[in-house]
């Protein structure tokens, strides 16, 4: 079969559609400026272009198939933020990115004739955005005319690994929210019920932060190796210590200098955000170490306590990071109870509060009982005993009762 | 009224000790516990981290310790008697009186006039009693998998995992501390509610005459006054 990118081809296809080499080259120049990457580029983007649109075109790139799945499309917006490698770089040097529904210029039929190609030549990372829906027996997410889940399965059984961007991808994010009608949960969930036996890399965040998806890739382009992973999949390096470790705040933690509402002197010194409801000491990221943005800055150096976007346990949706973590402001999650959110506080203190008013009550009776000075008088004979006067134990001495009831006791 | 004669006997020296130490770290860590949940006190809060870190761990070992001690040292198996047996039997429900548990539980909710006649601990206290060793390793555990020297050990993290990420552990932590209030609240109230004298010999080893009681027979055999 023929596997070979033929520019020719491509040109043809481009002719057959009305637009011309030069209108080609037009719209090449106007995506490299709008890339940030200025008009002398535009040859490269148009490389770039031809060579993706058959995606059994290897080269020296490493293939790349990057799906939508449920998603809002943040991750690849964030992905344009990466500070280094630059953009344009990972995906003209370092991948080919042979299919993306965002990034992609082409569109439609022969986009997934790329996706297909690519699949089928086998050894390509599988970039999958967003959560795997499964209602409605997997309709609740179509794309050409097949499910998503059927769009996953296919692409992950032939992948050397699939990258799970962000925390949809990881457990479903927060689609997996109550009450979850269309079925969201994560990839490696997914995948392992589908039965396809392929390593998962775990990213989670809302968005997933660039710079970890390009660590991942440098790991598996240039070192050939996935990274070292953690119980949940995700990157150690990564996801193994909590924000509020490395919290730049950290200091002011420590000498319980606090931020208790926003506006206030003490939010303009910069102190912790911690009563605020920061989810730092158990969110488990690097965020304050690699930032954002082109590694600029970050939640929390941008004055807002962490929200706790990377929990995501891959195993259960349930455990997606907008159920664990709002009310965001508070320091515990809402308690669901039906229809009832409750913070676990207000049923603690409300128990309480009752205990210690049926005490008080309890109290009252012994008074009126006159139990308070010393307790009632003690009951003459056990009434187990009693029942039982041929057991050996707790036997009374007859003489010993007999002289008590003489005493009147 | 009526009560048992309080001997020193139903309360040995180490046992007033590990109490007088539970005590103290169960204060502290709910006090400390406050303040780290949410900072109400902004300067104590290292302090509090400190403290609770500290106080966790003495309340664990000081519990293994006077769980261990319960199978060799001696005390008295009830009130009125200076007799002892080994100290696990008179906090176990034993043979001869776990029957009155009813009795207890209705005489608490003033359906029987009579004081029961029972150990040293009513049945109801035993069981709570026992409970409290459980709950404090439980306790011990759960503070460990928000601690975070020791969160990603695998012990832990298996836990963390199981309930659901450290959220939901932070909040089992939290209900769980509101378990031992709760136990203090019932706790300090009968032990005191029939007068003081269980908290004065319990925390200062301060005898009280009354009522003599045959631990074998179980049967008020007299009086002894202490010459008070």
């Amino acid at each position: 079969m023929e596997t070979e990118a033929k520019v020719s081809e491509f040109q043809d296809l481009l002719s057959s559609r009305g637009v011309s080499r030069r209108d080609f080259m037009k719209l090449c120049g106007a995506i490299a400026v709008a890339a940030g990457l200025g008009e002398l580029a535009a040859p490269r983007v148009a490389q770039a272009l031809e060579n993706s649109v058959i995606g059994a075109t290897k080269g020296n790139l490493y293939p790349v198939i990057w799906i939508e799945g449920a998603s809002c499309t943040g991750c690849t917006e964030s992905f344009a933020q990466v500070e280094s490698p630059d953009p344009a770089s990972v995906v003209l040097e370092l991948i080919s990115l042979n299919y993306s529904e965002t990034l992609s210029a082409a569109a439609g039929h022969s986009m997934e004739e790329a996706k297909a190609q690519t699949i089928e030549a086998g050894d390509y990372i599988l970039i999958y955005e967003g959560a795997v829906l499964e209602g409605w027996n997997g309709q609740a997410l179509r794309v050409a005319d097949m499910p998503g889940t059927a769009h996953l399965e296919e692409a992950a059984a032939n992948a050397t690994a699939v990258v799970a961007l962000g925390s949809c991808a990881v457990n479903g994010g927060w689609m997996g929210a109550h009450p979850n009608t269309s079925g969201a949960l994560g990839v490696q969930a997914y995948l392992k019920k589908a039965g396809i036996d392929v390593p998962v890399v775990n990213i989670p965040g809302c968005p997933a932060n660039p710079e970890w998806l390009v660590s991942v890739l440098v790991d598996v382009v240039m070192l050939g190796k996935l990274p070292d992973l953690n119980a949940e999949n995700k990157p150690a390096g990564i996801f193994d210590q909590t924000i509020h470790d490395n919290c730049e705040r950290r200091g002011h933690f420590e000498n319980g200098e606090f931020v208790y509402q926003f506006g206030s002197e003490e939010e303009a010194k910069g102190y912790c955000l911690y009563p605020l409801g920061c989810r730092g000491p158990q969110t488990k990221s690097n965020c304050g170490v690699t930032l954002w943005n082109n590694r600029r800055s970050w939640c929390v150096q941008a004055g807002s306590p962490c929200i706790g976007c990377c929990e995501a346990n891959p195993n259960d949706p349930g455990q997606n990071w907008v159920e664990v973590n709002t009310p965001f402001y508070k320091r515990h999650r809402d308690l669901r109870i039906g229809d009832w959110m409750v913070q676990p506080g207000t049923i603690a203190l409300g128990i309480t509060g009752i205990l210690a008013a049926a005490l008080v009550v309890h109290g009252f009776g012994m008074k009126v009982s006159g139990r308070m000075d010393g307790g009632a008088d003690f009951e003459k004979v056990r009434k187990w005993d009693e029942k039982h006067p041929n057991q050996s134990i707790g036997q009374y001495d007859a003489a010993m009762k007999n002289d008590d009831e003489k005493e009147g006791r | 009224m009526a009560h048992l004669a309080h001997y020193r006997e139903a309360h040995p020296l180490p046992f007033v000790i590990t109490h007088w130490i539970n005590l103290v770290c169960m204060v502290l860590l709910i006090i400390t516990g406050f303040s780290i949940h949410f900072p109400f006190w902004p300067e104590f809060m290292g302090i509090a981290r400190g403290v609770h870190v500290f106080c966790g761990f003495v309340l664990f070992i000081n519990c293994i310790v006077r769980v261990l001690m319960a199978f060799f040292v001696k005390s008295s198996p009830t009130g009125g008697t200076r007799s002892q047996v080994t100290d696990f039997k008179t906090w176990l429900p034993q043979k001869d009186n776990r029957h009155q548990a009813g009795a207890w539980i209705k005489y608490y909710l003033f359906l029987k006039k009579d004081h029961p006649l029972g150990a040293k601990l009513g049945v109801p206290q035993k069981i709570s009693y026992l409970l409290i060793p459980v709950l404090i390793i439980v306790m011990f555990y759960t503070g460990l998998c928000l601690w975070n020297p020791t969160m990603n050990i695998g012990f832990f993290a298996a836990g963390t995992d199981l309930v659901g990420g450290l959220m939901s552990m932070r909040i089992i932590h939290y209900f769980m501390m509101y378990v031992f209030i709760c136990f203090m609240f019932i706790h300090l109230y009968l032990a005191n509610i029939e007068g003081l004298s269980p908290t004065k010999l319990m925390l200062f080893r301060k005898e009280h005459g009354g009522l003599v009681y045959d631990p074998d027979k179980h049967v008020i055999v007299g009086e002894d006054d202490l010459k008070h």
